[in-house]
This record gives C-alpha cells, sequence and structure tokens, in this order.
C-alpha cells in the first residue's frame, strides 16, 4: 500500500473511531420493556415515641454525682408500624416498619415498589400502628412535632397506565396518604 | 498478564504506526490526548455555564440545544470531548500496565492517575445529572441507591427522586457545585501525576491535537444533538439515550442492585490501585538504579540535567576535591540508564550498563564477530524498530543488528569505537520520540551525536559514517528504509581506517586526569 493510500485508510479509521464514541455516548438503552406500571410506596413520617420510665432507687440516686441525678430514667424507642396492600382484593404487601437507625428511634423512610399491569384497578393502602389493639390513649395532635397518626388508610380506584408510576406518599400536613401521579400524562 | 497485553499494544501501535506513522500514532499520546479534552471540556463548560439555570435544568439545556449555529454543537462538543478523555486515559492505564511502568518510583503517577480516572468519571455523571433528562435521572437514583448502602447519611438519598416533592433547586446547586469543583482537584492531580518528572509533554504534537480536536468538533456539528426526554420520577421510560462509557450498567435493562453498580463503577477502580503492588516484580528481578563512580565524576552536573525522573542531585564533595559530586536517589530511579549516556568519564549508570560496561560489552562481542569496512553496525532500541519484526527484517536486508536497551543510554564512546575500529558506519535506531519508554532517549542522544551535549559524539569521529534515525515498533520497512538508505552512502565512502585495540576509557582517565574533562 502506498503512503498515499495508508493515509486514507488511517482517516477513515480515525472517523469510524470518532463515530463509534459519539455512538456509545448516545446509545439508546432499553431500560424496560414491558408495558406494565407501577405502584410505589414513598414516605418519611415521624413515629411515636415510647417511653418506658422509672423513679431511680435511693442507692442509684447515691451513686450519682449530684448533676447527673434524674428524677425520672427514661428508655425509649419508637412504636412500630405495619404496612399492607390490597390490589383488587387480594393482599400484594404485608410488612412490618420501624424508625430507622440501629435503635429504630428515627424519622421512617418508607420505600417499596410493586409492579402491575396497566388498567382499572381498585388499590387498598393501610399504613397502621402493629401494637394497637383499641387500647392505646389518643394522640396529643396539639404537639408541634406531631407523630404520625396510628392508622392511616386510602382506598380508590383508577387507571393505571402504560408505564405510569402511582405514587402513594404521607402528606404530614394533612396528616394522611395521598395518591401523586405524573403531569406529564393527560390520563391521571 | 502484562505479556500478552504488550503483545496487543505492539500490534496496535504497529498498526497505528503503519497507518498514521510515529508522529501521527495517537497510542503513543493518550496522556497528553486526555489534557487537551480537558482544556476542550474547560473552554465549552465555561461557556455552557453562563447558560445553564439551576431552577430550570432541563429547559435552560434545551435552551442551548434548540441554537443550531453555536449551542448544539458546543455541548456536542462538550458531551464527545468527555468520552474521548476517559477513553484516553483508560488506553494510557493500559499501555502504562503493558510496559510495566506501574511500580517503584512511578507508583505516585500511578495512583494519581487512578484519582483522575475517579475525578474524571464522577465529573462526567455529575454532568449528566444537571441535563436533568432520563438518563441523569437514572444517574442519580443508582448515584443514590449506592449511597444509600453505604454508612454515610443518616437519611436515604433516594427520597429525592421518588416524586414525593418536586427536585429541589439546591440538589442542583450542590451538583453543579461538584461538576465545576472537581475539576480544580483534576488540576491537583495532574500536578501530583507529572511533579516526578523533570519534563513533562502536557499536549500532544500540534498536528495531532488540532486533528483531534477538529475530528471531535465535526462528530458534533455532523451529529447534533437532541435532548432526551425530560426527568419525571412519576414515568418509567422505555429506552434511555445512555452514556455507555459512563454508565455502562445501565445497558442491562431492568434495575441493577446496588452491589452490581458498585461492582461495575467502584471495585475495578480499587483493584487498579493495587496494581503497583501486584505487578512490582520480585526483588532479585528489580532492574537496579543507577550508582555514580564518585571518583570518576567531575561534577558537570549533565546526569543530574538529563535525568527524565530528577533523581540525581549534585552535593558539595566531602573528599577535598573542590567540584560537586552526583548523588542519585534510588527511590526516584527508574533505572532507565539515560545517565550512562551523558557522562563523559563513564562514572554513572546502572551497574553493568555505565559506559565502560558498554565498552566491555562490546569489546566482547567483537572478539567473536568482527566488522568489515563494509559493515553497517545497526544499533537499536529493542523496543523500538530494531526489535522484534523490525530485527528480523533488518537482518534480512544485511544488516549487523546490535540491539541495546534503550538507545538514550548508550554512550557515544561506543559509536566511536565502531567507527574506528574499523566499522562502514553506525546506525543509530531509537523509538519514536513519544514512544520512548525511558521518555527522553531520542532526544539525548541526537543532542549528543549532533549538538554537542555531554558526553558528545567527539570531533575526530568520521560524521559521514554515522546515522540517526527513529522507526516504532510496527515500522519494521521504515527501518529497513533506513538502513539501506545509509548502507548506499557508506557504501560510496572509501573503506574505513582501522584503530585496533582503542582504549577510549584511558584516554577519559588521562583527560580527567589534566582536568580537561568538564
Amino acid at each position: 500500500m502506498t503512503g498515499g493510500g495508508r493515509a486514507l485508510v488511517g482517516w477513515g479509521i480515525a472517523l469510524l473511531l470518532t463515530a463509534g464514541v459519539a455512538l456509545l455516548s448516545r446509545f439508546p438503552a432499553v431500560r424496560d420493556r414491558d408495558q406494565h406500571g407501577v405502584i410505589r410506596l414513598a414516605w418519611s413520617a415521624r413515629p411515636e415515641r415510647i417511653e418506658i420510665c422509672r423513679v431511680p432507687t435511693a442507692e442509684e440516686q447515691a451513686g450519682l454525682a449530684v448533676h447527673m441525678r434524674q428524677a425520672r430514667i427514661c428508655q425509649g424507642t419508637t412504636a412500630p408500624y405495619r404496612v399492607t396492600l390490597d390490589l383488587d382484593g387480594a393482599t400484594v404487601l404485608d410488612e412490618p416498619i420501624h424508625g430507622a437507625g440501629l435503635r429504630r428511634d428515627r424519622a421512617i423512610y418508607y420505600f417499596h415498589e410493586v409492579e402491575t399491569a396497566p388498567g382499572l384497578r381498585r388499590i387498598g393502602v393501610r399504613f397502621v400502628r402493629a401494637d394497637d389493639q383499641g387500647q392505646l390513649a389518643p394522640l396529643d395532635t396539639s404537639d408541634r412535632r406531631r407523630p404520625v397518626p396510628r392508622a392511616l388508610a386510602l382506598d380508590t380506584t383508577l387507571t393505571i397506565p402504560v408505564r405510569g408510576v402511582l405514587l402513594v406518599t404521607y402528606n404530614p400536613d394533612a396528616q394522611r396518604l395521598v395518591l401523586r401521579t405524573s403531569e406529564q400524562d393527560p390520563q391521571w | 498478564m502484562q505479556a500478552p497485553s504488550l503483545r496487543l499494544l505492539r500490534r496496535a501501535d504497529a498498526l497505528a504506526d503503519r497507518l498514521a506513522g510515529w508522529r501521527g500514532n495517537p497510542l503513543y499520546q493518550t496522556g497528553t490526548i486526555a489534557v487537551t479534552c480537558c482544556l476542550v471540556l474547560l473552554v465549552t463548560g465555561l461557556w455552557l455555564l453562563l447558560f445553564y439555570r439551576i431552577g430550570a435544568p432541563w429547559a435552560s439545556v434545551a435552551r442551548i440545544t434548540d441554537d443550531p449555529w453555536l449551542g448544539n454543537w458546543v455541548r456536542g462538543l462538550h458531551r464527545i470531548a468527555t468520552d474521548v478523555a476517559l477513553l484516553a486515559v483508560v488506553v494510557h492505564l493500559y499501555r502504562m500496565f503493558a510496559q510495566r511502568r506501574s511500580w517503584g518510583p512511578r507508583t505516585l503517577a500511578w495512583l494519581s492517575g487512578i484519582f483522575m480516572l475517579g475525578l474524571l468519571l464522577i465529573c462526567g455523571w455529575t454532568g449528566y445529572v444537571m441535563v436533568w433528562d432520563v438518563f441523569g435521572e437514572a444517574l442519580a437514583r443508582d448515584g443514590a441507591r449506592v449511597f444509600d448502602r453505604l454508612p454515610v447519611l443518616s437519611e436515604p438519598v433516594s427520597r429525592i427522586f421518588t416524586g414525593e416533592t418536586p427536585v429541589l433547586p439546591a440538589f442542583f446547586f450542590i451538583n453543579l457545585f461538584l461538576h465545576v469543583a472537581l475539576p480544580l482537584g483534576l488540576g491537583l492531580g495532574l500536578w501530583l501525576h507529572v511533579s516526578r518528572i523533570a519534563r513533562p509533554a502536557l499536549l500532544p504534537p500540534r498536528r495531532l491535537m488540532w486533528t483531534i480536536v477538529g475530528l471531535m468538533t465535526a462528530a458534533a456539528v455532523v451529529w447534533p444533538m437532541a435532548m432526551a426526554p425530560e426527568a419525571d420520577p412519576l414515568r418509567r421510560a422505555v429506552t434511555i439515550p445512555i452514556d455507555v462509557l459512563y454508565a455502562p450498567w445501565l445497558v442491562i435493562p431492568g434495575e441493577l442492585p446496588a452491589w452490581g453498580i458498585l461492582s461495575v463503577g467502584l471495585i475495578p477502580l480499587a483493584l487498579l490501585a493495587l496494581v503497583p503492588w501486584l505487578t512490582r516484580p520480585r526483588e532479585e528481578h528489580r532492574p537496579a538504579p543507577s550508582t555514580v563512580d564518585e571518583a570518576l565524576c567531575t561534577g558537570c552536573t549533565h546526569c543530574a540535567q538529563d535525568c527524565p525522573w530528577e533523581a540525581i542531585t549534585m552535593l558539595p564533595r566531602t573528599d577535598g576535591r573542590a567540584e560537586l559530586v552526583a548523588r542519585v536517589d534510588p527511590t526516584l530511579c527508574v533505572s532507565c540508564g539515560l545517565c550512562a549516556g551523558s557522562c563523559a568519564p563513564m562514572g554513572v549508570g546502572p551497574p553493568g550498563r555505565t559506559g565502560r560496561d558498554q565498552l566491555e560489552q562490546l569489546r566482547r562481542h567483537l572478539a567473536t564477530s568482527p566488522v568489515t569496512g563494509r559493515d553497517v553496525v545497526v544499533i537499536g532500541c529493542a523496543r523500538g524498530g530494531a526489535g522484534g519484526l523490525g530485527a528480523e527484517a533488518l537482518r534480512a536486508a544485511g544488516a549487523r543488528l546490535y540491539p541495546i536497551d534503550c538507545v538514550g543510554n548508550l554512550h557515544t564512546s561506543v559509536i566511536e569505537f565502531l567507527v574506528r575500529g574499523g566499522a562502514g558506519g553506525v546506525l543509530v535506531l531509537g523509538c519514536p520520540p513519544r514512544d520512548c519508554w525511558n521518555r527522553e532517549g531520542p532526544r539525548w542522544i541526537e543532542a549528543r551525536m549532533y549538538h554537542g551535549r555531554e558526553a558528545e559524539l567527539q570531533d575526530r569521529v568520521d560524521r559521514r559514517r554515522v546515522h540517526l534515525a527513529s522507526a516504532g515498533a510496527g515500522e519494521p520497512e521504515l527501518a529497513v528504509a533506513e538502513f539501506i538508505r545509509f548502507q548506499a552512502a557508506v557504501d560510496r565512502l572509501l573503506p574505513p581506517e582501522v584503530e585496533p585495540d582503542l582504549q577510549l576509557e584511558a584516554v577519559c582517565e588521562t583527560a580527567l586526569a589534566a582536568g580537561e574533562v568538564r
């Protein structure tokens, strides 16, 4: 091959490589061929705090420095909750939820996605305090840092579009579960 | 793994040399091409920054993209330069790994290179998130899922992208800040990367540089950018235009678990960081650093000037002589041997490779196969055109091949010994200047042969009988062509005079005693 021929082949390869890089830079990757929709349960909420308190004995108080003595000693955690999702009357999700952190004493961050066929669906979401058998005292809702109510429910029937996401989340101001959907889709 | 990697690299080099010649071979220039791309990214990025709004990321980028005269191709150039930079860095890493230039004194350069690769990836990811299209959203969600697996933040980052609330401008501000601030880290990394090199080359030869910039610009103009749909956490996209080089895991349909993304993204980086220790030869196989014979050292400083690794310093003597003395730092010396060629009295170099050792080895070689006045001896770099295919081709063409490690550590006394000893001519065949394993071998041998640099080729050597050329490992035809041309020139000369029993070391010592060697 002559020098000119080689240069031509060299330029050809350079152009091909450039086109290859440009193609890889905008490669149309198929992420999801399925038509299914998604029900996304996602919220954060402050759980109720449970404290077990006792009055320290005189011996215990005597063993402590003066500035460390307390009238009551409390150990606290957060209440357990349970979330269920019913789809067309069938329970597809039922799991316990606890506060975040190793001691489970932080806010609840919940995230779960359930894939479902598009179309008209009856949806029921329950988020309830797991240890409430009806005997717990009513919540003080005047508290500025009020926790999530002991029982939240959402029941609705709607059409889940192809590849749409139905978000069920918690509105702390209204203290109820709410639905959010894409603004881009006219079906919602 | 390094031997097959080197074979593959040599084949690629050979192909590129044949097509573009060593001057245009981009494989020799991967590091400097990456720097060029970073400069292109800097210029185009500053321009794009003028029009980007964190309050409306997708809309502002869409407005840039809609401008067909300037905005679209500047954005396209910014994007393709990102990819070319990453490719150049990966090939550069591969080259250094295959050529066993990844351990010992080069460890800092290797690790800073890995650091810069990590920063480049993060810069790329944050750049794609800035656009806030479906690809940016996929990257952000995956990044958040990985973050949530790491015990760093108490609140899961993924919450930002569930759709509970719109993504706040604060997120885009932090993302933009990272995208702009991390390149400063790249600058710091580059400084570290070349900090142990005396004269780093930061840019490729101009012709190659503008060719690459031109090709990237042409790609940006010919294939205009198009906006992908805006990110929407409440819609699932069917296809996403992804950058495979920056997010290869997104090619796999569905959602990869966080550990899968980590293994694709971070584990290879962590393994690469271990390469200096994994590839370090056993102590008995490591090339020994240079040493200095202090009795011969005249304090001329040329070895310190020529060392590409700044491993030699000049210190005051303690033996009563007035001049300085060279001292080699063994932790910085890579045993390239360039100092051996720089020392007129032949008192410095790696053990067994000083100028005196080279003369001794040549004498032994000539004792078994003497040269005649018709012979052209090719002293060639075994890693370049005089190795492999080039060696076979040169021998077939009738050359007397004398392979050496690097023409940069060839002492000019060896050339003198051959020419005055009766060889018809000496062809010094080096590697392409931009592919010298020891960085500056071809540069120094040229200066020593033709421009009087210490240790210069003496005037008493007939210049018609010496010639310097370069050829890459993949250019055997070029090596043979240089040989044939030079052989023809030598054939036209009268037979050389033979000076038997030359003792060039003795000449040197006499001059040293007389104080003539400086």
